[in-house]
């Protein structure tokens, strides 16, 4: 082996300190197995520690970035590739786009860092900006004119604009890592903070996704929404055994001859155990109300004796729409905007609130479960006490997301205070991470009436 | 156990085109003799791989198909209630009924109770969670436990192998257990070979633009993006019957109505865009 054994083990310990644990019978199964490997070199065996340690993608990717940093070796992975088509002039173009030394593409960003000139440093600008200030200079569209071809075919003609979006990424990304470069040079010459990378996309605030990165987040979204339908479920399972129904046991024991050999018992509670979501989409929830419907349709794409209600100033069942959707339509929801305003548009949780307990189908003598993704601004509107206990008598356990800064809460025209009091637990919810959180450290309590 | 390395060359002899990383992981998974966890995509090749691997190291496949609901009378093993009650009122004499005879052997134990196999657990998500807690008794010792007949513990060398489609987080004590692999889509490399594998007389150069395409068309954000096998279906039809536009038979490549209008729409964007 050529990593030694106390790198591993210190590298142990970085792991845990950076919340990142593995089983220990992990490691020693890990050193074993590079024993009898007897790879060549470290980077192999690292690689293999990539592979071994983890038991999940979340880990996977923090993995990556430890093993960067504690041993300067960067996991390899894919590269796209770049197709050489018969159109292209210059034939062997594509063979100079790997970033060895050697090659022409190592020198291409820094001839088009040196064509475009100085960069200031001092403007508070990331480097985000430069990059877009330089993808319009003259000499990064030559580079890229090269790609501007018509083709005959329409799969020559995608394969091309795939190679130009394949080339460009790449052109970027090391463009990107120059002027971080540059920029590390003149590090003491401004801010420190505008050094700082961007935050993990899991603790950016929804509100500064952008499509790409929303996209992904919605996907995941609605699987934590499947999430809970699976404890949902579990609890509802849960409450199902009760008393032994004889009329069935003994029915069932005919197939055996009329020996009792299966018991047959009925649900402790008679009613099914209801979840009831709802969540607010008016003008004040924003982008917010996009995650919350997302997560919606996770649910109900589970679990089918579900409802689920978005409000404004009404309730609007839609439970049916979400069965039916498919996840890249949810927009759709929020686009009929108009079609769930019951009256002037602004939100109202009081009416929202007294036609849910008024509604005997929805609400019934079983236990139910309430889930509420809003901001509890009522527009100084008044909330009543009633409706409130009300609601707290109607639903067992009442779960809270709300989407505002903590800070915010019970200012202005927020009346979250009246709920908080009911809620079985609530929680600030802006980010993927408090999303999983909260979702994580749900709870359905076992009330039997 | 085979205790030599799999090479990368083996599985491509099989029709498996592989990474260099997955094969890594599948030579640990046999040399650590661990349950080797797969999970990615619908489409990618997880089933396969355990299919490829029985064929390679010759041993038999035993597969056990996960779903809602499924417990320990349909994975692990069930007493023959009807016989049992048959011999009682027949034989009259006394008999013990708790044999072998009687019981109705499930997946897990025919894999326990075979020598040389490979247990492939497909789809284990699909599961309740009670099922894997069920699961870990056999996954880490190689054990299962009847009551009436004692513990039967099975050999060292068969392979477990197991599938997940992700669609919900599996518990810390199976996934402890196990080795992971996330096999996303396949990369240009790799579904290039698959596709000059399966279709026959094309030119090497046109399968690179068919697999490059594919990568794109995984990018669209549609609702249901093509699998591996989609796609090489898809190019096997047109390319062997000479179906030119790339619009043609998309019923083959892509399954939802949506998705499909999407996928012309962009098509044509495309080449307005750059003619």
């Amino acid at each position: 082996m050529n990593l030694q054994t106390d790198d591993v083990i210190n590298f142990s310990a970085i792991c845990k300190q950076n919340n990142l644990q593995f089983p220990s019978e992990r490691f020693s199964d890990l050193i074993n197995y590079l024993n009898i490997q007897g790879l060549k070199s470290v980077n192999d065996e690292l690689q293999i520690m990539y592979h071994l340690l983890p038991s999940n993608k979340n880990e996977k990717d923090k993995l990556k970035d430890l093993i960067s940093q504690y041993f300067g070796y960067v996991i390899k992975q894919d590269r796209p590739e770049f197709i050489d088509l018969d159109e292209y002039k210059d034939k062997n173009y594509f063979d100079n786009f790997t970033d060895d030394v050697n090659t022409r593409f190592h020198n291409i960003p820094k001839d088009i860092l040196n064509n475009f000139g100085e960069i200031d440093f001092s403007r508070p600008v990331s480097n985000m900006y430069w990059l877009n200030q330089i993808k319009k200079s003259q000499s990064y569209e030559n580079e890229i004119s090269f790609f501007n071809i018509s083709f005959e075919t329409e799969l020559d003609q995608i394969v091309n604009s795939q190679n130009k979006e394949n080339f460009t990424n790449n052109l970027d990304m090391k463009l990107l890592e120059l002027i971080q470069e540059m920029r590390n040079q003149f590090k003491e010459s401004y801010m420190p903070n505008e050094l700082s990378q961007k935050e993990n996309l899991e603790e950016t605030d929804f509100l500064y996704t952008n499509n790409d990165e929303r996209n992904k987040l919605l996907k995941e979204t609605k699987v934590l929404g499947m999430m809970l339908a699976n404890k949902f479920i579990k609890h509802s399972n849960s409450l199902s055994k009760g008393k032994l129904n004889l009329r069935k046991t003994i029915r069932k024991s005919l197939q055996n001859g009329g020996s009792l050999y299966s018991t047959v018992f009925k649900p402790r509670v008679k009613k099914k155990p209801r979840l009831i979501l709802l969540c607010d989409i008016s003008g004040s929830m924003a982008l917010y109300s996009l995650f919350g419907l997302t997560l919606l349709f996770g649910i109900v794409q589970r679990f089918r004796s579900v409802k689920a209600f978005v409000f404004i100033d009404g309730l609007t069942e839609i439970t049916k729409d979400l069965q039916k959707m498919k996840i890249n339509n949810i927009k759709s929801i929020l686009n009929n905007w108009n079609s769930f305003v019951k009256a002037d548009g602004h939100s109202d949780y009081q009416r929202s609130f007294d036609e849910l307990i008024l509604n005997k189908k929805i609400v019934n003598s079983s236990t139910n479960s309430l889930l509420v993704i809003g901001d509890a601004r009522n527009n100084y509107r008044s909330i009543s006490q009633e409706t409130i206990s009300k609601l707290s008598k109607s639903f067992d356990n009442i779960y809270w997301m709300n989407p505002e800064r903590k800070q915010y809460w019970n200012t202005g025209d927020s009346r979250f205070m009246d709920f908080q009091k009911v809620c079985e637990s609530y929680s600030e919810v802006r980010n993927f991470n408090q999303l999983k959180n909260f979702i994580e450290n749900i709870n359905f309590k076992k009330v039997i009436k | 156990m085979n205790q030599s390395k799999i090479d990368i060359k083996e599985f491509e002899k099989h029709n498996y085109f592989a990474t260099k990383d997955l094969v890594d992981v599948v030579n640990a998974a046999i040399f650590l003799n661990k349950p080797l966890l797969i999970e990615g995509p619908a489409g990618t090749g997880k089933t396969y791989l355990a299919k490829t691997l029985s064929k390679l190291l010759q041993k038999e496949l035993i597969r056990l198909q996960c779903h809602e609901g499924i417990d320990e009378d349909k994975a692990i093993y069930e007493w023959n209630y009807k016989k049992q009650l048959l011999s009682i009122q027949n034989e009259k004499n006394e008999k013990d009924l708790f044999t072998e005879d009687y019981l109705i052997e499930r997946p897990i134990l025919q894999s326990i109770k075979n020598d040389n196999c490979l247990f492939l657990v497909d789809e284990i998500d699909r599961s309740d969670e009670e099922f894997e807690a069920l699961l870990l008794e056999v996954l880490a010792e190689n054990q299962v436990t009847i009551p009436e007949l004692g513990t039967i513990v099975g050999k060292k060398n068969n392979l477990t192998i197991l599938t997940s489609n992700a669609t919900r987080e599996l518990s810390e004590a199976l996934r402890r257990r196990c080795i992971y692999f996330y096999l996303d889509y396949p990369s240009v490399e790799i579904e290039t070979k698959v596709i000059l594998n399966n279709v026959n007389s094309i030119s090497e150069d046109k399968a690179k633009k068919y697999s490059l395409f594919s990568a794109f068309l995984r990018k669209l954000n549609l609702n249901k993006p093509p699998s591996l096998i989609e796609t090489v279906e898809w190019v096997k039809y047109n390319h062997e019957n000479n179906y030119d536009q790339l619009d043609s038979n998309i019923g083959i490549l892509i399954k939802d109505n949506e998705d499909q209008a999407t996928y012309t729409e962009k098509i044509k964007q495309d080449n307005e865009f750059t003619n």
